[in-house]
């Protein structure tokens, strides 16, 4: 794995965590500024193929991901994913997430490599979620 | 002196008011055109971002929908490998005891003069089915590309050797003339005896099954520039050119064969250019089309460097003594031919039918060998085996399982588990009896 997917990683399972009460709206929130800067990119169809892509290969850990069909609108499976979270457990809400969006991260770095998935999730989450996971670690 | 206000006065404010404007205008319309040009540029620009968006998009869907095939594919190859693997599992079932009550038979050929050629051929027969079950696992390999070679230092005539036992009965069923040339070649080669003769196997069947009877088959033997070349040519029905460049493809036969009983699966001749490609070789085929015979030439690395062969130690002629045995086999026709042979060389055997009951007497008992099969109803020969090792206060026997899957990962689950010995059905009986009698030679 390289420097930068696993940095991304860690930015990852940090924001979730430091909000763990919040799961699903943390989680609502975090793929809707995802989805507003990669739709300028690739598109709102390229963005749906990629998350439902992400949704199917995750659902291999937590299959209740399924239900969430690709023939859903854009913001529809964000507050169907929230719901759903809603609905588990801490511990369960907290995993699904961070597989998640670490499969869609991983699938996306494939795609365009590890500088502009960075820079994406930068623009996205803010430079606040570099810094923060960068001093958890270091904690 | 001028006075203010004066016609002349008003008439140059104007005119540099005028002047003023002029410029000004120009200024705008200067800067007008520039806007213009700015706004084109962001319009096409613009309409880059969006090409560019639509091109990325189509992008990512076709990848992710590649991703899903591929994914799809594979799920798709593993079942195929988990189904053949299984088919092949139902298939050596029944074909152990058929195996067996053949071998049985065999020592009672006395009883009718028939006898023997009848026995003959169901044991052909039972050989056939059983190449034909390890070309249907041998095609899942091949598609997932899990052909693997023990390599040694070996010499070709051995591996010719090989490929001659298991195919000259087609030549001789056919009255086909069997001609070789040139042995003193023999060389060196570093490869998987099993496999390499497998190679040879394959396209000298494929020569008897396309060369009608009375047809003459040709091997001769050569070396040149570190390699040795073997070339297998036949006066058969030959192959036509469009066809040659498919040949070696999975599946694909040229013709049906003269005899269709002989027919096969047109996996041969795929496996056999893997395992060439796999020993740094190559094979060729070439015909001069239909009805002019073909001829095949594989061409392998002679073994460079100071050559160190095992030698085959020549076996110590052993005295059978009787060993006490315990059978564990659920298929009752199994389990009773494997019991009367086994009888028949003189050893007491306990049978049991399934893993509970047949581990329950091996904590009883003490056996020399357990013959145990893998797939039984209550509990695997796996279990059974790691419980006996684990629990019994008894010496362990000889752990010998049986198992109609023949795949790597089964083999080392055995050896992991605690069995010595790994038999595939249909057992080949010579191998088991080899194996109870060197017992009673360490026991001695």
């Amino acid at each position: 794995m390289t420097k930068a997917k696993s940095e991304l990683h860690h930015v990852i399972r940090s924001t979730v965590l430091r909000q763990q009460d919040l799961c699903a709206d943390v989680t609502l929130q975090l793929w809707e500024s995802l989805a507003s800067q990669l739709v300028l990119i690739i598109g709102e169809a390229g963005f749906k193929s990629l998350f439902y892509r992400s949704v199917h290969v995750t659902a291999k850990q937590f299959s209740w991901l399924l239900t969430l069909g690709p023939s859903l609108p854009r913001e529809a499976p964000f507050s169907n994913l929230a719901i759903r979270l809603n609905e588990l457990d801490r511990e369960e809400a907290t995993e699904a997430t961070i597989a998640l969006l670490i499969v869609f991260i991983d699938i996306l770095t494939m795609l365009i490599g590890d500088s502009l998935t960075t820079g994406i999730v930068r623009s996205a989450w803010g430079n606040n979620a570099f810094d923060l996971a960068t001093t958890e670690f270091k904690k | 002196m001028v006075p203010v206000g004066s016609d002349d006065e008003k008439l140059i404010s104007l005119t540099t008011k005028i002047q003023l404007l002029q410029c000004s205008n120009e200024d705008l319309l200067t800067q007008i055109a520039m806007l213009r040009k700015e706004l084109l540029y962001k319009e096409s620009h613009q309409t880059m971002m969006a090409q560019l968006r639509e091109a990325n998009q189509h992008l990512v869907i076709a990848t992710v929908d590649a991703q899903g095939m591929q994914a799809s594919a594979e799920a798709d190859n593993k079942r195929q490998e988990e189904f053949l693997s299984m088919l092949a599992h139902e298939l050596r079932n029944p074909l152990a005891p058929i195996a067996l009550a053949s071998e049985l038979i065999g020592k009672i050929v006395f009883a009718h003069p028939d006898l023997a050629e009848l026995q003959a051929i169901i044991s052909r027969q039972i050989n056939q089915m059983t190449r034909l079950i390890d070309d249907l696992l041998d095609a899942s390999r091949l598609s997932n590309g899990k052909i693997t070679l023990k390599r040694s230092i070996v010499c070709l005539m051995d591996v010719l050797q090989l490929a001659l036992e298991s195919s000259r009965h087609l030549f001789e069923n056919r009255h086909q003339h069997l001609l070789v040339n040139n042995l003193r070649e023999n060389p060196y080669i570093d490869a998987d005896l099993v496999r390499l003769s497998q190679v040879f196997s394959n396209v000298l069947i494929n020569a008897a099954k396309f060369t009608p009877e009375f047809g003459t088959i040709t091997i001769s033997v050569d070396s040149k520039d570190g390699f040795v070349v073997v070339v297998i040519q036949d006066d058969g029905i030959g192959i036509p050119h469009n066809i040659q460049p498919h040949i070696f493809q999975l599946f694909r036969q040229g013709f049906h064969s003269i005899n269709r009983s002989q027919g096969g699966l047109g996996i041969g001749l795929s496996l056999a250019r893997v395992i060439v490609e796999m020993h740094k070789g190559t094979i060729e085929v070439y015909s001069d089309g239909q009805g002019f015979g073909s001829k095949f030439t594989i061409k392998l690395p002679i073994a460079t460097g100071s050559v160190a062969v095992v030698e085959k130690s020549s076996v110590p002629e052993i005295a059978v003594t009787s060993c006490q045995i315990l059978l564990i086999e659920d298929n009752a026709d199994t389990n009773f031919t494997l019991e009367k042979l086994l009888k028949q060389e003189g050893h007491r055997v306990t049978s049991r039918s399934n893993g509970s009951s047949g581990l329950f007497v091996a904590m009883q008992n003490n056996y020399d060998v357990i013959i145990c099969d893998i797939g039984l109803p209550d509990m695997d020969g796996f279990e059974i085996v790691k419980k006996l090792r684990s629990e019994t206060s008894l010496s362990i026997p000889v752990l010998i399982a049986l198992s109609g899957y023949n795949q790597l990962g089964i083999q080392q689950k055995a050896k992991e588990s605690g069995f010595d010995y790994f038999l595939v059905k249909p057992v080949n009986v010579a191998v088991l009896l080899d194996i109870i009698s060197s017992i009673t030679l360490y026991r001695k």
